[in-house]
């Protein structure tokens, strides 16, 4: 302190140096959390929402912590006596302290609402909606801010009425909810107890009051406790009785030392842990075994309909505090007895580093050991009683110690990294949220094997064990911050490396073949036809009828005058334009090929009549118009629509009872497209390079598969998985079948290109056998077809039987045409 | 290194050695429990494990499908290729002659009746030209009709994404069929008439895969539909002698129930092994999801597939005797199962859920009990409806109706045909201008299964509201 200064304004500069720790952890804290959220956040609509609320956690932190550092934190070094010593009145030294706070109180509001405006512009998705939308956002707010104000004197008369700084942040939970408590309780004394509970929005107006008056009571106890504890303190022994008096004269007791030391040091330093702070441990315990409790009763019960109810709400309440409980069980390891300069007295005496790690985690492990012994107990009796009565699915007792190991795991390595109490009380339970989170995600998202998750678990133990010692020396720190960065980044880096692995090892395409591939799909490009038109059906002519209740006549009249006809069903644009791409539907197809089959069934049981033959030529016209048209398409999908009509063509024109209509023009012009296999090959390529090319420009969110209306591949894996293999998938299944055009063309076996198709698109639980690119299901002469397979799995009736079936109708043309025609070699296995 | 923590010697008196063993069982007797209670739910696990093992080698050894290939091997087996084409290409050409109807009888009064000759039909020209427009496909099902076998189909066995499309279009050829039948019963061409109620029977069949439960249902469904008409028929003075022999020759076969049972069930038991990647692929590596949900990420644990195998043993094994035993016997097993509760099915060590093989159950585990109820009704329908037609018989043949059912002896019928539990036969009663006779069967949706399940009086005398009546009495004239 400068003399020539007023003392105040040194008083004022160190509470200010004093809260600044405080604050640029929670602007970290903060910072971090709204980055990792926006990465995690895209996989639920839920936790876009809860990312609203991060910016709340800066004045919420605060105002929890900042009694604790300002007053608790000087209560335990001591300084605060000093003070007491000096010649300041304490009327000064509080007000500075409320004065600093308040200030940061506001400073921590004001980074709130910039986060939340900076995030609400950057990534509307993420940001805080709740602050600037909405008609309530006014109301809301000032909520909070009243709620930040009430929290802040909370922890300050708790600061300044206990001794111990722990303690004083116990009694800050209970305290934080006495305002919502009240409102709960006038609500539940007008409406009673089924009127259920009255949610926090509905009664904005009334608990900011209840929050204002209760901030009132706490100031002004908080300032009682504040001049009471900087007062000179009375002499002790004052009450002048006889016993009293007397006790200052009895001789000590001899063999009774109670605080007799034990014969292991490990005891000795449970006993120490356990008599540092009984109150604490006992709250904490409590808490957890009450928390875990009452999770076991919410999940053994059958899930509440009603969604304000009184019990569930207090049941869902006491398991956040008893989770908070394992957190700050966690904390507790490296707090008050714990912290690095009360075991520095021990490692000056050349105590193990390793005996003392264990000798402060054991009675946290005993603790929640025993809760979760007590919550196995629990659903092991209620699920007897309950079975088949509740939905919920109950976590198991490992489940719960898993989840135990990494909140206090992850809270003890916060404890011990961020030293100031106030800080890593309120950001240990945060970090082991995120923690949960994370491993959580790499379990569903990331197919994260137990075994990594259990490791990455166990490395914030570790850390802390293998820092123990510099901990306790108190020495430099940045080894230690250096071990934890090694930690946390194995932490992050473990499953996500795992992942790698395993994406990089998918197989793909080589980089040779995806250049060449890559030159020629863009040499292709510049001679892709037009736009496609879709498939459409005709609109139906006979709206003009009652449709609602027809006579029979009309309804025959109708049937009469809709003819099978194609005209009458289908809308293909201009037909006669063979050029024009198609773009296949797959319900409009089938029906075609329902109404063809129907009428070749006609003609096949009155092979002369005229009108039959018309009929069902009038269809094989059109597909093979269709066909042609669709192999124009620059969808390989359409390409597999195309090979659905050929199949029902090839086998159409090869049935002996209908040779009659061979030499129809309607059938020559099909036969010509069917034998053309050059053709068939070069649209396949040209669609399936094509196909690529536009799946790997696409950006958008909806990105299309890579035939736009094959099946989802890669269904079978967890998402994160299907995203980061996607590419190679798809870039192997253009490979494969690209091999497979040039392999059948040369007269090869397609086998092992159909084997890897297999092995890209169809689940691991389906042999090559039983699957889409098997013989099984693959069309032979019989040309039984599952158009849904086909149109599913690329590339799946490729070169099949049916085209050398198609293949063989060459004979069946006339000698003109079938002259210009030379023989291609064609695979057919 | 403990001189310092150890200030003074080490006191000998048991208050301190006391206190020292107190601390220390109170910090470390907790979580040594927990280790030893998670140990013993690992090697719970282990013996699971085991035990899953030797179940699926029995079922194998058993010839039970237990994933994809074997539900392939199974239907391969078990169909022919022979006739495949041409039910496809009747299934086509059924949807192809529904395209030229559109949906025109969507908005067509009464063209479901039973109408019979003479009588004014509003959709009887519609109903006649869609019979006649698919007559070619009419004749290529009979065609078809020689052969008993089942049809190979190209089938994807996928758990429970197995698509079974055949199965969703053999409800357009029955749609067909039952034109068929209408028209020809409102012509008067009873041999038409005749043909249509058999093929159906053909239709149903076929398609009578032992794919699992929604396979059995639309055969149980097509059974129905057959049954239904031919009830609806006797309510006209319509059959001849020769037609009615016909038809109790149609009625007379009983479906296989524990056939049918046991291989439902081990279908579907099949189709959630596949899912769950329990027997086949010897993978649990990925989370098996159910509806959205996730139960298992790691895999269902071994403690909970055999929970699962033991559950489908139970079902399985409710088959043998007559449907109501089953039906009892699985009402039964569901109540023991709620009441003796399912302590078993609780594990210590599975992750994330204690009760994950309980809930993934809930999702996939059809209502065996609802399912147990069709089959009752169609063993039931199939009895109430050919007594309805030996009642006709029997009319013909003695210019009379019977006094009792007893009295169908004299047209061949047994005992057990009019009975419908050993004890209870169906309600009979002659109508008092003696013009008609009413048959009446049990509600089976309505009623327990035990007490008195057929009513003495009609339903439609004690119970003028009825809303089903059609299937649960019926009128012969």
């Amino acid at each position: 302190m400068n003399a020539t200064h007023s003392p105040l304004r040194g008083l004022y500069w160190k509470e200010t140096r004093q809260v600044l720790p405080l604050v640029w952890m929670l602007l970290g804290v903060s910072t971090f959390l709204m980055v990792a959220w926006s990465g995690f956040s895209f996989t639920s609509q839920a936790l876009q929402l809860a990312s609203e609320y991060i910016p709340l956690l800066l004045p919420g932190l605060y105002a929890a912590g900042v009694g604790a550092i300002l007053v608790g934190q000087e209560k335990e070094t001591r300084t605060l006596l000093w003070f007491g010593s000096l010649p300041i009145s304490p009327f000064k030294i509080v007000l500075s302290k409320l004065v600093v706070g308040l200030g940061g109180l506001l400073s921590m509001w004001l980074c709130c609402l910039l986060l939340a405006a900076v995030t609400s512009k950057t990534a509307p998705q993420y940001g805080a909606r709740l602050f600037f939308e909405g008609e309530t956002w006014s109301l809301s707010l000032l909520f909070w801010f009243v709620h930040s104000l009430y929290l802040m004197f909370c922890g300050f008369y708790t600061s300044w009425r206990l001794k111990n700084a722990f303690n004083s942040l116990l009694l800050l939970l209970p305290l934080a909810t006495i305002p919502t408590v009240i409102v709960q309780m006038l609500y539940l004394s007008l409406h009673g107890v089924r009127g259920g509970l009255i949610s926090i929005s509905d009664s904005a107006g009334i608990t900011i009051v209840v929050t204002l008056l209760c901030t009132l009571l706490f100031a002004v106890l908080g300032w009682r406790a504040a001049i009471k504890s900087m007062s000179p303190a009375e002499p002790e022994g004052t009450s002048g009785s006889i016993a009293e008096w007397l006790s200052a004269w009895r001789p000590p007791a001899i063999g009774q030392n109670s605080d007799a030391p034990f014969r292991y040091s490990l005891s000795s330093l449970v006993w120490q842990s356990i008599h540092h702070n009984r109150l604490a441990l006992g709250s904490l315990t409590l808490l957890i075994v009450v928390g875990l409790v009452a999770l076991a009763y919410l999940v053994t019960n059958t899930p509440q309909r009603v969604e304000k109810d009184f019990f569930a709400a207090l049941m869902s309440g006491l398991t956040f505090a008893g989770m908070l409980g394992m957190s700050w069980m966690g904390v507790y390891a490296f707090s008050g007895d714990g912290s690095a300069t009360r075991l520095r007295f021990l490692a000056d005496r050349g105590v193990s580093p390793t005996l003392v790690w264990l000798s402060r985690h054991l009675i946290g492990f005993s603790a929640i050991s025993f809760a979760i012994l007590l919550y196995g107990l629990w659903i092991r009796d209620s699920n007897q009683k309950y079975f088949g009565v509740y939905e919920m699915p109950i976590p198991s007792v490992a489940m719960m110690a898993c989840l135990a190991w990494i909140v206090y795991g992850v809270s003890q390595w916060t404890s011990q990294s961020f030293r100031i109490l106030a800080a890593s009380a309120f950001i240990a339970p945060i970090l082991s949220g995120l923690a949960i989170g994370w491993l959580g995600f790499a379990a569903f998202q990331m197919d994260s094997p137990f075994w990594l998750l259990l490791l990455c678990g166990t490395l914030p133990l570790v850390n802390t064990w293998w820092s123990m010692q510099r901990y306790m020396d108190d020495s430099t720190r940045w080894p230690m911050w250096l071990a934890s960065a090694v930690g946390v980044s194995l932490f992050l880096l473990l499953p996500i490396g795992l992942l790698a692995v395993e994406v990089l090892s998918v197989s793909t395409m080589s980089n040779k073949t995806r250049r060449t591939l890559l030159s020629q799909a863009n040499a292709t490009a510049s001679t892709l036809p037009p736009a496609q038109s879709m498939m459409q059906t005709r609109p139906d002519e006979f709206r003009h009828y009652p449709m609602d209740s027809l006579t029979g006549e009309q309804a025959t009249k109708i049937s009469e005058q809709k003819t099978l006809s194609p005209e009458n069903h289908l809308l293909l644009g201009d037909n006669s334009d063979l050029n024009i791409p198609l773009a296949v539907d797959s319900g409009i197809l089938s029906t075609a090929i329902d109404i063809a089959t129907y009428l070749r069934m006609q003609l096949e049981s009155a092979p002369e009549d005229e009108a039959s033959v018309i009929a069902l030529g009038e269809w094989i016209e059109t597909m093979t118009s269709m066909a042609r048209r669709l192999r124009l398409s620059s969808r390989w999908v359409d390409q597999e629509a195309a090979d659905e009509i050929e199949i029902w063509l090839t086998y159409t024109l090869s049935l002996e009872s209908l040779r009659t209509i061979r030499d129809r023009d309607f059938s020559q012009a099909a036969v010509e497209m069917l034998v053309d296999q050059k053709s068939r090959s070069d649209a396949r390529r040209r669609a399936v390079l094509a196909s690529w090319i536009r799946w790997r420009s696409d950006d958008t969110e909806q990105k299309q598969t890579l035939g736009q209306l094959h099946g989802e591949f890669l269904q079978w894996l967890p998402p994160i998985k299907q995203i980061y293999m996607k590419p190679r998938v798809n870039d192997a299944i253009v490979a494969a079948a690209i091999e497979m055009i040039d392999v059948a063309e040369t007269g090869g076996s397609t086998e092992s290109q159909r084997r890897r198709l297999h092995e890209l698109t169809v689940g691991p639980t389906i042999a090559f056998a039983d699957g889409p690119y098997s013989d099984r299901l693959r069309v032979g002469a019989d040309g039984v077809t599952s158009m849904e397979q086909t149109l599913s799995y690329p590339a799946n009736q490729w070169y099949a039987k049916w085209e050398s079936d198609a293949k063989e109708l060459s004979s069946l043309r006339s000698d003109a045409s079938a002259r210009s025609e030379s023989p291609t070699p064609i695979s057919t296995n | 290194m403990s001189s310092i923590i150890h200030q003074a010697q080490p006191s000998d008196s048991r208050g301190t050695r006391t206190r020292e063993i107190s601390y220390l069982i109170l910090v470390l007797v907790p979580p040594t429990v927990l280790t030893a209670l998670l140990t013993f739910g690992i090697l719970g696990e282990w013996f699971a494990e085991r035990q899953v093992q030797q179940r699926v080698a029995a079922l194998l050894r058993d010839g039970e499908p237990i994933g994809n290939a074997s539900m392939t091997a199974s239907f391969d087996q078990s169909t022919t290729k022979a006739t495949s084409h041409g039910w496809k290409e009747i299934i086509a050409a059924a949807d192809g002659v529904g395209a030229k109807f559109g949906e025109v009888d969507l908005h067509l009064d009464d063209v479901d009746g039973v109408v019979p000759p003479g009588e004014e039909w509003i959709a009887a020209p519609f109903v006649n030209a869609y019979a006649s427009e698919s007559t070619v496909i009419v004749d290529a099902i009979e065609r078809l009709a020689d052969s008993d076998d089942k049809v190979w189909m190209p089938l994807l066995f996928d758990g429970y994404q197995t698509r079974l499309p055949e199965i969703q279009d053999a409800r357009t050829v029955t749609r067909l069929l039952i034109r068929e039948f209408r028209d020809a019963y409102h012509v008067d061409d009873h041999r038409r008439a005749i043909r249509a109620l058999k093929l159906l029977q053909r239709t149903a069949q076929a398609f009578d895969w032992d794919s699992g439960l929604i396979v059995e249902l639309v055969h149980v469904a097509i059974q129905s539909v057959q049954r239904g008409m031919i009830r609806e028929s006797l309510r006209h003075d319509f059959w001849t002698a020769d037609d009615l022999s016909e038809l109790r020759e149609i009625l007379s076969k009983k479906d296989d129930l524990d056939n049918d049972w046991r291989k439902m069930v081990s279908a579907e038991r099949a189709t959630i092994l596949a899912f769950l990647r329990i027997a086949e692929s010897g993978n649990l590596e990925s989370g098996s999801e159910l509806d959205g949900a996730v139960v298992a990420p790691f895999g269902l644990s071994p403690v909970h597939q055999f929970y699962l195998l033991d559950t489908y043993a139970k079902y399985q094994n409710a088959a043998g005797g007559d449907e109501f035993e089953v039906s009892l016997r699985l009402e039964r097993l569901s109540d023991a199962h709620q009441k003796r509760g399912a302590d078993s099915t609780l594990s210590l060590t599975s992750i994330p859920f204690a009760n994950a093989g309980a809930h993934a159950l809930n999702y996939v585990m059809p209502a065996w009990q609802a399912v147990a109820y069709a089959l009752v009704r169609r063993e039931t329908e199939r009895r109430w409806v050919l007594t309805a037609v030996a009642i006709k018989q029997f009319k013909l043949q003695e210019q009379r109706w019977p006094e009792n059912l007893k009295e169908l002896t004299l047209v061949g019928l047994s005992p057990a045909d009019w009975h419908v539990t050993p004890t209870e036969t169906f309600g009979y009663r002659i109508e008092q201008d003696n013009q008609s006779v009413k048959l009446w069967s049990i509600d089976i949706a309505k009623q327990q299964l035990d007490g008195q399940l057929i009513p003495r009086t009609p339903y439609s005398e004690s119970q003028p509201e009825y809303g089903s009546l059609d299937s649960v009495e019926v009128q012969i004239r």
